[in-house]
């Protein structure tokens, strides 16, 4: 039995050895197909390899691949150009050796890239954010565009950073949004102070700089003196920096503000601590400041000022942002060019007005001569006739009456009833009675023409009188009065012009305003009527006066007449400054009358519907209710 | 079932009992093979199970112990020939523990068709590990082995103690191994 089982032994152990030695060859087949396959894989992952080598190598970003516990396995070369550190230095290394820094973080503290937030989710969804470095070599700010995903391999997470140096970019983006909101503010700013302000706030604040001045010549004194400041920390130290700076004032080519002034050119200082034409420099050192530059401010390719700031961390030179800065200059001063016009042009407006006015008041006081030279010639004419009648007068016979009476006067009635020269005395004395009588009357009329022309002469003055020293004085008045007032002061034109007048006072309220540039504007309007009433053929001539209300806050007047008319064309620049139709007219009155009616808060309207057809002025004027002492 | 399991538990019963003692199990379990396994080949576990059971019938020894001696005896084996894959460092709480993360892991790559059963391990405390079996095959018994076999490796005495179920067809079983105090 022991030998039969020993022999079954051995049988199993044969065919189990025939068994796996077919296995065997089996699996070596297998085995060769794998390798060959393998080395197929092989190749071709050398390929895969070499070409994604080559991208990696090839292209422009720095890519950072990473492990779950942040130690960088892949580099490309684009890191050295980016961060300053060649792909050796980092591979192997903890993303910690590079910091990311946030444009808004004032307190510069860097974040490594591992703690970078991104979205954990393996889908390949990119996130991008923007950050700035400072590169390794030669310390430069570098703005770049990080692109970070994740991804699974074999179990474990990698994450894979694209990073883009966006510093080119970025500036543009920054210049042109810098220059944008320095122009706004340059078109937008009332005065030079204001705008100063703005654009020191704008430059710090777009470029990260602590400190900006703007220094002007004081042509007195022949030096800069600072305007205007902007800092954008408050700290002590640069506090005591700009009281220094508030008080200090520099000649040319000297400091960093004369400097800029001597050479019309942008100056920088990389360190001010190192700098030996910095007279500011120990306070500045104190504020921690390090680099400053400054650039000028042109007007006529002449310097009227200089802007200057200060960062804290040391910048190299930048020619593009100095560049940038030599543009803003200009700007500035374009600026103040424009101020300067702007001022002037005030300054010529303001004579216009006075020189308006004044012609308003000539053209009043015209009409108010006008007339009294009128109302004179009536009363000339009256005191000739009066003179002549009297100088003419058949009364001068009385006396000879009187001496025939008186030599006939011892027999006076014997002359009177028989003599035949005295028989006609008492029918000649009747006679003269009459005449004397008639005479008298003649007499008493026209010195009641003169006494009236008189009293028109007396109104005119005395209207006259009231208005003067009431220039620019708003008072209370009555609109109805006042064109009495204009049509009283043309009263004599239009008694000569048979001009019927028709009268449709609506009742409106007492208003506050100039009393004399509404009169001025009424006599205007009125005398533009009456010439064209005078001008136009109508048979019936009329003049058409209402005042009404045109809504509770404005009243209107409005003075119609049924004359030549207005072309449809010269409506629209009627009120033009010089624009006139009239032989003798000067184009002055109602461009004046528009004006007066702006600065009293109304406006002046005109309407017709064309040649021949008559035309319509409405002034409007704000109805400003006169505030009644309470009882 | 690899071969391995195979041929090594005709070796025990050889060891353990008589030559003909394999002879007679080979021929009561009518085996495809007549029981001529190789360590490279792969075989159908319900021939073990038909092995043990007629070495059960021939040696009125229970199945349940019998398995769970050559669990012991499987352990040794597989010291003895991958020993590499037990770190000196390792205690055997740490070892139980690697069994479905690393050794299981292994076997996968070396034999992608292996149906390997699972292990999860929870530590109570220090010294008392919960090991928790999912299988669809009948093994608990060989597995209870192997933990012994383990835990003499390691020089640990433990109390083993285990509780079994069936989930969806499969074999569910709590071991709960506490060392004994030294």
């Amino acid at each position: 039995m022991e030998k039969s089982a020993l022999i079954n032994k051995l049988e199993r152990e044969q065919r189990a050895r025939d068994e796996a030695e077919q296995l065997l060859e089996k699996k070596s087949l297998e085995l060769y197909k794998t390798n060959e396959a393998l080395k197929k894989l092989a190749t071709d992952l050398t390929e895969r390899e070499a070409k994604i080598r080559a991208i990696l190598e090839a292209t422009a970003d720095s890519i950072i691949v990473f492990d779950d516990t942040g130690v960088i396995e892949i580099s490309n070369p684009s890191s050295k150009k980016v961060f300053g550190f060649a792909p050796e230095e980092l591979i192997g290394k903890n993303t910690g050796i590079l910091n990311f820094y946030l444009e808004n973080d004032r307190d510069r503290k860097g974040i490594a890239l591992n703690q970078i937030n991104t979205s954990n989710n393996l889908d390949n969804s990119n996130s991008l954010q923007e950050f700035y470095i400072k590169r390794k070599t030669d310390g430069k700010q570098i703005y770049v565009e990080l692109s970070i995903s994740k991804t699974n391999v074999v179990n474990k997470v990698y994450t894979i950073c694209v990073i883009r140096d966006i510093t080119d970019r970025k500036f543009i983006e920054r210049h042109i949004a810098t220059q944008h909101r320095i122009s706004r503010t340059l078109v937008e700013a009332e005065t030079m102070e204001e705008a100063n302000l703005d654009i020191l706030k704008i430059i710090c604040s777009n470029l990260n700089l602590e400190l900006g001045n703007i220094w002007i010549i004081d042509p007195i004194s022949e030096s800069l003196r600072c305007t205007a400041y902007f800092h954008t920390r408050e700290t002590e130290p640069l506090q005591a920096f700009v009281e220094v700076c508030k008080k200090m004032t520099f000649k040319k080519g000297i400091g960093l503000p004369g400097r800029a002034w001597e050479s019309k050119e942008p100056c920088w200082i990389l360190d001010i601590n190192l700098d030996n034409n910095f007279p500011r420099a120990a306070f500045a050192s104190k504020a921690g400041i390090h680099t400053a530059f400054a650039f000028p401010i042109l007007y006529h390719n002449e310097v009227i000022g200089v802007l200057e700031f200060f960062t804290r961390e040391t910048r190299q030179e930048d020619n593009r942002l100095l560049n940038m800065l030599k543009d803003i200059g200009q700007h500035v001063g374009f600026f103040i060019e424009r101020k300067q016009n702007q001022q002037k042009i005030i300054s010529l407006n303001d004579q216009l007005v006075t020189a308006a006015r004044q012609a308003g008041m000539a053209e009043v006081a015209t009409s108010v001569l006008h007339n009294i030279g009128n109302v004179l010639n009536s009363v000339n004419v009256s005191a000739s006739v009066i003179c002549e009648k009297v100088s003419h007068s058949e009364m001068s016979t009385l006396s000879e009456v009187t001496n025939l009476l008186k030599a006939h006067q011892p027999e006076l009635g014997k002359f009177i009833t028989e003599d035949s020269q005295g028989k006609h005395l008492v029918p000649y004395l009747n006679s003269l009675s009459d005449y004397w009588n008639n005479e008298q009357k003649k007499i008493l009329a026209e010195t009641e023409l003169l006494i009236n022309n008189i009293q028109h002469i007396k109104n005119i003055v005395k209207m006259q009188q009231s208005l003067s020293g009431s220039l620019g004085m708003i008072e209370s008045i009555k609109v109805t009065e006042l064109i009495e007032n204009a049509i009283t002061i043309n009263a004599d034109l239009i008694e000569h012009s048979h001009i019927l007048i028709q009268r449709y006072y609506e009742p409106v309220p007492p208003i506050m305003t100039d009393k004399v540039k509404v009169l001025q504007i009424l006599v205007n309007l009125l005398r533009n009527a009456l010439d064209a009433l005078t001008l136009g053929k109508s048979e019936s001539k009329s003049l058409t006066l209402k005042t009404f209300l045109m809504n509770p806050k404005t009243i209107a007047i409005q003075i119609s007449d049924n004359g030549i008319g207005i072309e449809s064309p010269n409506l629209i620049k009627i009120f033009s400054y010089g624009f006139t139709t009239k032989e003798d007219g000067h184009g002055f009155g109602l461009h004046i009358s528009a004006l007066a009616a702006q600065e009293m808060g109304g406006k002046l309207k005109a309407e017709s519907e064309g040649l021949g057809k008559g035309a319509s002025f409405t002034l409007y004027l704000p109805c400003i209710s006169v505030d009644r002492p309470k009882k | 079932m690899k071969g391995m399991v195979f041929t090594e538990f005709l070796t025990m019963v050889e060891n353990k009992f008589s030559l003909e003692m394999v002879d007679k199990i080979i021929k009561a379990s009518d085996l495809p093979n007549q029981g001529a396994y190789t360590v490279v080949g792969t075989y159908d576990h319900h021939e073990l199970l038909r092995l043990v059971t007629n070495l059960s019938k021939f040696t009125n020894i229970p199945v349940k112990d019998l398995e769970t001696v050559y669990g012991k005896h499987l352990f040794q084996c597989l010291v003895s020939r991958y020993g590499s894959l037990i770190s000196l460092k390792q205690s055997f709480f740490e070892f139980l523990n690697s069994v479905d993360n690393h050794i299981h892991v292994e076997v996968r790559k070396l034999y992608p068709e292996a149906e390997l059963p699972r292990f999860k391990c929870t530590l109570v405390d220090e010294n008392t590990l919960n090991m928790e079996y999912r299988s669809s095959r009948p093994f608990a018994d060989l597995a209870e082995g192997l933990i012994l076999g383990c835990a003499d490796h390691f020089g640990e005495k433990i109390h083993l103690s285990k509780k079994s179920s069936k989930e969806n067809e499969e074999n569910v079983v709590q071991f709960c191994i506490q060392k004994e105090a030294p």
